[in-house]
């Protein structure tokens, strides 16, 4: 295990260094001036100066990028146009909601995608089987923003037993016990619409991972060997299955992250999502690229802990 | 590309698929000449106009616009933009691709660890920024997408490439001096296009699902615009009040895509063959087997090939009248030199007999006998091999003899136990007696053990499968031992008198449960001696271990070990010495051999080794084609092989000393399961296409297997070694 986390941990570095390139890439796809893009049409020439030299717009381009990725690491992202106050700050400061969201989704994505597809798996080619096949279709198939939209109103609006939006106050008030219920209650909602749609890849990938590992050798002999068959599925079975399946939820969590933009505009909730979204929308280029780099950060160490957790659970897996 | 037409038309969900795509693609494409309202002209005076109103069918939006029209005009453009990204995701990954797979080092070094880089994003974020960088519009959000998407594809058609780039089609090209392109284009990129079309329906659906997100957050399609995405979002507003006015244009798009997803399962089924599989059943479960065969046999009858199938049944029907004949002249010829030796060694059963065993696995034109109506005895202490190619069966009959039908198959007549038969009986006395009665060693040690669970763990579980430790799973195991118990010495009056006859013979037989009580530091003792037994040291370091820890001798002796762990009256070792370096091979056997002599345990060694079988058993079965062709004890086989099969392979076996010993190989090949059932050999012997002395009328009728000596006997007209009957047929 400890060769293997040192060795994990190196590869972190090209990967990390990869992405920020890739985003600083993206950013210089802006056409025209990209201080004019950031500061827009009605900035003081004082101000813009100001900013080019700043940027290192007058140096060629890997210089730029070195001095951009030398404030990185200090952890100065800029400062934002719109919100007017540094990147980094306000990102953070947006971080937890989008955890909080994103990891609720997964794990119920996770839970709902690994019972329906050993379920359907046990029940390989009958009534349960096809039922549960089509539900994961339905799963992947349909769009986040509209199941957000149609829990709304079927629960919020028609029933009224759940909470539209208004985590953004809930949130900034939280404090007590009551309010840990309070955010569970507006949280229920906006997870489940990420949850269906993870779950229904993951469902579907775990049952053709199971179908497999239960007609595999190793759950064969275990048969063979008279061990109960509740044992055999619940230690062999599970174990292999999980083994697959969790570089796979690790990949799902890159889903949730993208999926969170829209469900956090949808249902109001204060998280990166949404700040992105706003962002784009204020052409606040350095606030897109702060948000995406920390995101992105994120996504690249929830696979790191799919990585471990698969070494855990099967030790022939190589740092590749 | 008919028949992939035709046969993506028997599937159901491909036609669903078609169906729900036509119903919003249609319409789509047709736009511009159906009789609808301007899509884009505001009428304010006519704002939301509720379904059903004259001249709006679906009402209007805020903007008093039609929302039919709306709809239709959406789905056109979510549909262009969906296609569009996925062409261009599709040519640039795809070029990629080509270019990293088939130049390889560098070019592929680069290119890959770009991709990798690209793989690390979340890829709606990438959209987002590259949006967020080229500025909004409907143009700008297709190429966000597709470029999303280019690493999905350049990694696929990477792997296809390499895939191509070592066929021996590539190699003449080269040889034949073609240029680097030429080559690419001529013979690789032909070859590329299933597997770029299989990448693109898969994709399709995401993409539409995408673009349509970034529409819905004013990233995509402008006001005024149809777009279905962007409707959704400006929709979203009126969410309380008007809620068609943002559940419809959502309810197409996944109409839409659940259409695609549809149709592009049911051709990724079809082209792709290792997925192909994966959609056919496992092995019924036990209890399901006798519903599941009658179900099998009614849905082969409805799908219908009724030609070839009935053919099948009517000949196999014939057969089988013939085979229960038959059936009762070798049952005779089989027990009555079983009986010869049975007095000599005091008259006991057999301990487990095949009667008329047969395999059945799946094909294309329905289920074939891969092992077929076979016939097979061993007698406590006996050691009988069981030799033939790889396909003959002989792993499948293993497995049978434990009650496993391969998946999708089933197996047919009877295997007994002590007299009584136990493919009927239930899962959890089959469960009781493997293990405890019959033991089991597979070919691979990889095989043998889970790679992800501790040896130690491991042992401790076979232990434990049978003693009541296991109570802890299974229920009280004190309760079900004495029930068991009662019930044997009582003749089933005691706690299982209700169970039916089968049952009630099982638990006579000690198929029942008979847990022995068993505690944790008995457990690990018995680990220590079973360890001991089969020759490893370090007991307590191998314990620890995983599985791909240990080498492959000690991988087999710790199977070895588990298959001991109850003194099993049978064990079985499946090419157990097959997958082993030569001197582990000798250790192994030699294991074998010390474990199974001057016991009363009987052991059935498979293997495709003649030679080695003749060296540890008593007697010897060769298979050929699922069918039994030669029973002989091992001096007689050696010394006078009568098929002339067996012969083949003794001529083929190397012998130490001679290293000049010309080894001719048998020409051809062995028939397949669907062959001998119902194809080129089924009428005949199976073997006769191969033979050196085949004559007519070998393929005019399967031979029986008849009794040439005392306790041998041959499935062949024209025995080898058989001067009488040689003379006779001629």
């Amino acid at each position: 295990m400890g060769a293997y986390l040192v060795k994990r941990l190196l590869m972190l570095i090209p990967v990390l260094l990869g992405v920020s390139l890739v985003v600083f890439g993206v950013m210089s796809l802006v056409p025209g001036d990209p201080a004019l893009a950031i500061l827009g049409p009605y900035a003081t020439p004082e101000r813009l100066a100001e900013l080019r030299t700043e940027l290192g717009l007058d140096h060629s381009w890997p210089v730029r990028y070195g001095i951009w990725l030398g404030g990185v690491l200090d952890g100065d992202l800029g400062r934002s146009v719109s919100l007017e106050r540094p990147v980094l700050e306000a990102v953070l400061e947006r971080l937890g909601p989008t955890v909080l969201l994103a990891s609720t989704a997964l794990l119920l994505g996770t839970l709902l995608g690994l019972v329906a597809g050993m379920v359907a798996a046990l029940r390989h080619n009958q009534l349960t089987d096809r039922l549960v096949t089509f539900g994961v279709l339905l799963g992947i198939s349909i769009p986040s923003f509209w199941l957000g939209l149609v829990l709304i109103l079927v629960f919020a609006v028609w029933l009224g037993w759940l909470p539209v939006s208004g985590m953004t106050q809930v949130w900034s008030d939280a404090s007590s016990l009551w309010s840990v219920a309070d955010v569970a209650r507006h949280l229920l909602l906006p997870s489940l619409s990420l949850a269906l749609v993870a779950g229904g890849v993951i469902g579907r990938l775990t049952r053709g991972a199971a179908i497999d590992v239960l007609a595999s050798a190793p759950v064969r002999m275990a048969r063979a060997r008279g061990v109960p068959e509740r044992r055999v599925l619940l230690v062999h079975g599970l174990k292999s299955v999980s083994a697959r399946m969790v570089p796979v939820i690790g990949l799902q969590a890159g889903f949730v992250i993208g999926g969170a933009v829209y469900i956090e505009t949808i249902f109001q909730w204060p998280g990166l999502g949404r700040l992105l979204v706003e962002a784009i929308a204020a052409r606040d280029l350095l606030l897109v690229q702060g948000g995406v780099l920390v995101l992105a950060a994120a996504y690249v160490l929830v696979n790191l802990a799919a990585d471990l957790t698969q070494h855990a659970l099967d030790r022939r897996t190589r740092a590749a | 590309m008919t028949t992939l037409g035709a046969r993506l038309l028997r599937q159901p969900g491909a036609m669903v698929g078609l169906g729900l795509l036509g119903l919003v693609v249609v319409p789509a494409l047709a736009a511009p000449w159906l009789p609808l309202a301007d899509p884009t002209l505001t009428m304010p005076a006519q704002r939301m106009l509720p379904v059903g109103s004259t001249g709006h069918p679906l009402g209007t939006d805020a903007l008093g616009r039609d929302l039919l029209a709306r709809l239709i005009w959406g789905a056109r453009s979510s549909i262009t933009v969906g296609v569009v990204a996925t062409l261009v995701a599709a040519l640039i990954g795809s070029l990629i691709g080509i270019l990293a797979g088939f130049f390889g080092r560098v070019t592929d070094a680069l290119l890959m660890r770009g991709v990798d880089v690209l793989m690390a994003f979340p890829y709606l974020l990438l959209a987002l920024a590259i949006v967020a960088a080229l500025g909004p519009g409907l143009g700008n959000a297709m190429l966000a997408i597709a470029a999303a998407n280019v690493p999905f594809f350049a990694r696929a058609v990477r792997g296809a490439v390499l895939g191509i780039r070592h066929q021996d089609y590539i190699d003449a090209a080269r040889l034949a001096g073609h240029r680097e392109w030429w080559i690419v284009i001529v013979e690789v990129l032909p070859n590329l296009i299933p597997t770029v079309l299989l990448l693109m329906t898969t994709t399709l659906g995401w993409m539409v699902l995408e673009t349509a997100g970034l529409s819905f957050l004013g990233l995509g399609a402008q006001p005024p615009d149809a777009d279905l995405g962007a409707m959704l979002g400006t929709g979203r507003e009126f969410l309380t009040t008007y809620p068609r006015v943002a559940v419809l244009p959502g309810f197409v798009i996944l109409i839409l895509v659940v259409g695609i997803n549809l149709f592009g399962d049911a051709l990724r089924d079809l082209l792709d063959p290792r997925l192909r599989d994966r959609g056919r059943r496992l092995g019924p479960r036990r209890d399901d087997r006798r519903r599941d065969d009658r179900h099998t046999r009614e849905e082969e009858h409805r799908r219908g090939g009724h030609h070839r199938r009935d053919a099948f049944e009517e000949e196999r029907g014939d057969e089988r009248h013939q085979g229960e004949q038959n059936a009762d002249r070798t049952e005779t010829d089989a027990t009555e030199p079983a009986n010869d030796s049975a007095s000599a060694t005091g008259s006991r059963p057999p301990l487990i007999a095949a009667k008329g065993l047969s395999v059945l696995v799946p094909s294309e034109g329905g289920a074939a006998a891969a092992v077929d109506r076979l016939d097979l005895q061993l007698r406590a202490g006996e050691r009988v091999g069981m030799v033939g190619e790889s396909g003959s069966g002989k792993s499948l009959t293993a497995l049978a003899l434990l009650g496993f039908a391969p998946p999708g198959g089933r197996l047919e007549g009877r295997v007994e136990l002590d007299g009584v038969d136990l493919l009927p009986v239930d899962a959890d006395a089959l469960r009781d007696l493997r293990g405890r009665r019959i033991a089991y060693i597979p070919q691979a040690p990889s095989d043998a053990l889970d790679p992800l669970l501790r040896v130690g763990y491991q042992l401790r579980e076979a232990i434990q499968a049978h003693t009541s430790e296991t109570s802890v799973n299974t229920g009280s195991g004190v309760g079900e031992e004495r029930a068991a118990e009662r019930a044997s010495t009582q003749e089933g009056s005691g706690g299982r008198s209700e169970a039916d006859p089968v049952q009630k013979a099982a638990v006579m037989v000690g198929l029942g449960d008979s847990r022995r009580n068993q505690s944790g530091a008995d457990t690990s003792k018995r680990i220590e001696t079973l360890l001991k037994k089969v020759g490893l040291d370090g007991v307590a370091d191998i314990q620890r271990r995983f599985p791909h820890e240990l080498s492959g001798g000690q991988s087999q002796r710790v199977a070895i070990a588990m298959a001991l762990a109850h003194e099993p009256d049978l064990l079985i070792a499946d090419e157990a010495t097959t997958a082993l370096d030569v001197t582990v091979q000798a250790e192994i056997l030699a294991l074998l051999e010390r474990l199974s002599r001057g016991r009363d345990r009987s052991l059935l060694f498979v293997s495709h080794d003649l030679a080695l079988v003749a060296g540890l058993c008593d007697r010897v079965l060769v298979l050929y084609a699922g069918r039994v062709v030669e029973d002989a004890p091992r001096e007689r086989l050696l010394e006078k092989p009568a098929h002339p099969y067996t012969a083949a392979l003794l001529a083929c076996s190397p012998e130490l000393g001679r290293p000049d010993k010309p080894l001719p190989a048998i020409p051809g090949q062995p028939p397949s399961p669907a062959e001998s059932t119902w194809g080129a050999v089924a009428a005949g012997c199976r073997f006769a296409p191969r033979c050196p002395k085949a004559q007519p009328v070998c393929e005019q009728g399967e031979p029986a297997l008849d009794e040439l000596a005392s306790g041998h006997r041959v499935r062949c007209l024209f025995p080898e070694n058989d001067d009488a009957r040689a003379e006779e047929s001629r």
